[in-house]
């Protein structure tokens, strides 16, 4: 079976210290990986890596076929890679409504626009934000910014989804809704 | 693919690294063109055998040294006073502080020639004190000092007080547990800031080394008013001329080599607006004094201002401001519009590379402040001697010579006023685009440039508002006809109508006052 992701002997050096040292995994498409570790033992950087934000000084990174990081250059930009990514900060565009966030990545790809309208709603619906598409990420409460962030990275149907401690500042509650929501969302777009 | 679309695809693929290669082009042109040229005037054969006889006269060292003292003395001088004024202003229960902020501050917006001249008004003879010894302080090299650090000390004082506001509000809760408040205002906020004051300490430096109007009005012979002199006065020799800049530059490295050191990326960090309230420090008993010295500090620059006007009105100078004003408010306006909009272009590129560390972005970054913390006169005669040419007279001819001009020395303004904005904006809001399908220049229009709207509008207003107060660039550089309003009341000043020139004054005070007030309205609207 081909992975999604793939990376070999990826290493990163930051100040004389090995941040990664040697990594190599596949994920095959359609599986999640979780990657668990300490506080500082690089996880942010292994995401950035495959996100295509840092290139890594040894090693290289596969997408599908297709090199796109290798030993020290980035060969595909982040903007070409499709993969999408949901930060631990979320990175909502603040002057963006919720629509606006969404639609932003779609208007890029040249998605006609009723496409884009229908694939939003779509979307919204199945994070339970339908009506909300002319607020702002300020007008939200911390779980529906959750929900626009998770919703704007597989609004664009991407071949990987990269989530960067999505769970770190959500209570009990809102953990349990993020599990349950993501996991038959994300099936949906294997 | 046909070969045309490859270059197109690999164009749009580094667009970020050419938009940069391109505002260093720019940059360099403006900032660092002029002192390779000034190099080659030198290397000619009459000039190095004047350069070697102006810099082997005793009396330029003098000078040298004796410039160097009065710009000491007022950085000192604006320390001791703008360090606990930053404090009081910036952090402490003072009734009305920020209104003595706004205030305390408006003077750095001024000319500093032109408070010298309504201090003139205010003391000497036909003034308001009256005051014989008075004059004869103010027409002295303590007058200047004076002049010059009541007209800087604004500088301390706003870069220690929004610094002083951009600290972690438990840092100083951690120390107010074990400490009272003056404890922990010296032993830590004050060392929090520490980059935030050498940056101030640097930069009244430079405009006290660097000023022209004060000493030459208050007649205190400078050293760069001898650059000046060999350029425009009786005095002619542009080769001693461009000698004489070299020293001056030597001191701008040194400078820049310091800011380099004790300030450097670090005041990115401190010189933040933050809108998050932290809790003011409790003065106690002290509050009474701290609060009229605070109000002394708000009040006194206006003395000189009201001196100005009372003259000018009392001499029926407003009746005669039309016959006297000319288009040289308009062009100072204009000058300062395309200069300031010029700077903002080059600062969005070259603060977003400098602030996000992209490679050359630090380089970019440190040419922007050399070009700053240079005096006048060099960046000047390094003007003179690139575009002062026959070939380019529609450049060197036209007020395009000044808005140049403008844009090298006051690039660092702008440019450090867009990278503290784009540093303090979370990184991810830009990867979260790239990552989304958006090249740079979509990121740059659609998500850095709306996000950062409101650092980016202070970034070309504080552009523009040190265009609007420059005298020693333009008058080193101005086309016959199309002289700036500070240009027209600096030479009216020795032998015109003192009524007009007090008038002339208030226009350039008023200009200021409305240009900065516009700006405020817009950048402190009320945000989503």
């Amino acid at each position: 079976m081909s992975a999604a992701i793939q990376l070999e002997g990826v290493s990163i050096l930051r100040d004389g210290r090995k941040v990664l040292a040697d990594v190599s995994l596949r994920v095959p498409a359609g599986e999640t990986l979780s990657i668990l570790g300490s506080s500082g033992s690089g996880k942010t950087t292994l995401l950035r890596v495959v996100a295509g934000f840092i290139a890594p000084q040894l090693g290289g990174v596969r997408i599908g076929d297709v090199l796109v990081s290798d030993r020290g250059r980035i060969v595909i930009a982040p903007e070409e890679r499709d993969v999408a990514m949901v930060f631990q900060d979320l990175a909502l565009w603040p002057h963006l409504t919720v629509h606006g966030n969404l639609v932003f990545g779609l208007q890029g790809k040249k998605v006609p626009r009723t496409e884009r309208d229908a694939r939003v709603a779509a979307i919204l619906a199945r994070v339970g934000l339908s009506g909300k598409e002319r607020r702002h990420p300020g007008e939200l409460s911390g779980g529906e910014r959750q929900r626009v962030a998770i919703a704007r990275a597989l609004v664009l149907d991407p071949c990987a989804v990269l989530f960067d401690e999505p769970l770190s500042n959500l209570d009990l509650g809102l953990i349990a809704w993020t599990n349950c929501a993501c996991d038959p969302i994300c099936h949906s777009h294997e | 693919m046909a070969p045309g679309m490859g270059w197109a695809v690999a164009l749009r693929r580094r667009e970020e690294a050419l938009l940069l290669v391109a505002a260093g082009v720019v940059l360099a042109a403006l900032a660092f063109l002029p002192l390779v040229f000034l190099g080659g005037e030198l290397a000619k054969g009459e000039a190095l055998r004047q350069a070697v006889r102006a810099l082997s006269a005793p009396r330029t060292w003098g000078l040298f040294l004796s410039s160097v003292g009065i710009a000491s003395a007022v950085t000192i001088l604006s320390l001791g006073i703008g360090l606990p004024l930053g404090v009081l202003l910036g952090r402490s229960d003072v009734p009305l502080r920020r209104v003595a902020l706004w205030l305390h501050a408006f003077p750095l917006f001024v000319p500093p020639f032109l408070l010298a001249l309504g201090w003139f008004h205010l003391l000497g003879g036909g003034g308001l004190a009256r005051s014989e010894l008075g004059i004869r302080v103010l027409f002295s090299a303590p007058g200047a000092i004076l002049v010059l650090a009541l007209a800087l000390t604004p500088i301390v004082t706003s870069l220690v007080a929004v610094g002083l506001q951009a600290v972690d509000p438990s840092l100083e809760e951690a120390a107010l547990l074990v400490a009272g408040p003056r404890r922990a205002a010296a032993r830590i906020l004050l060392p929090l800031v520490r980059p935030a004051i050498a940056l101030a300490a640097l930069v009244v430096f430079s405009l006290a080394f660097s000023e022209l109007g004060v000493p030459m009005f208050l007649r205190v012979a400078v050293y760069p008013g001898m650059v000046f002199s060999r350029l425009g006065g009786v005095d002619y020799a542009p080769g001693e001329a461009f000698a004489l800049a070299l020293p001056l530059f030597v001191v701008a490295v040194g400078l820049l080599a310091f800011e380099r050191r004790a300030a450097g990326r670090r005041s990115f960090a401190v010189l933040g607006l933050r809108s998050r309230e932290v809790p003011d420090l409790r003065l106690g008993r002290w509050r009474p004094a701290a609060t009229v010295f605070a109000a002394a500090a708000a009040l006194l620059p206006f003395a000189p201002i009201s001196a100005l006007a009372l003259r000018a009105a009392g001499g029926h100078g407003f009746v005669e401001l039309p016959q006297w004003i000319g288009s040289s408010a308009w062009n100072s306006l204009f000058d300062a519009l395309v200069a300031g909009t010029f700077v903002l272009a080059l600062a969005v590129v070259i603060g977003h590379a400098a602030a996000r560390r992209r490679r050359g972005g630090a380089g970019l970054d440190a040419l922007a402040v050399l070009a700053f913390v240079m005096p006048a006169s060099v960046l000047g005669v390094g003007l003179i001697a690139t575009w002062n040419r026959p070939s380019l007279q529609a450049v060197y001819g036209t007020s395009a010579i000044i808005a140049l001009a403008f844009a090298a020395r006051y690039g660092a303004v702008g440019l450090r006023t867009a990278a503290v904005s784009f540093s303090q904006g979370s990184e991810h809001y830009e990867e979260a685009a790239a990552i989304g399908g958006a090249r740079f220049l979509r990121r740059l229009g659609r998500i850095l440039v709306p996000i950062h709207a409101r650092g980016l509008a202070a970034a070309w207003l504080l552009a523009v508002v040190f265009c609007l107060r420059d005298l020693e660039t333009a008058v080193l550089l101005y086309p016959a006809g199309q002289e700036p309003l500070t240009v027209r009341i600096f030479t009216l000043e020795a032998n015109g109508p003192e009524a007009v020139v007090a008038a002339l004054s208030c226009v350039q005070v008023a200009m200021i006052a409305i240009v900065l007030a516009l700006g405020s309205a817009v950048l402190f609207r009320r945000k989503r």
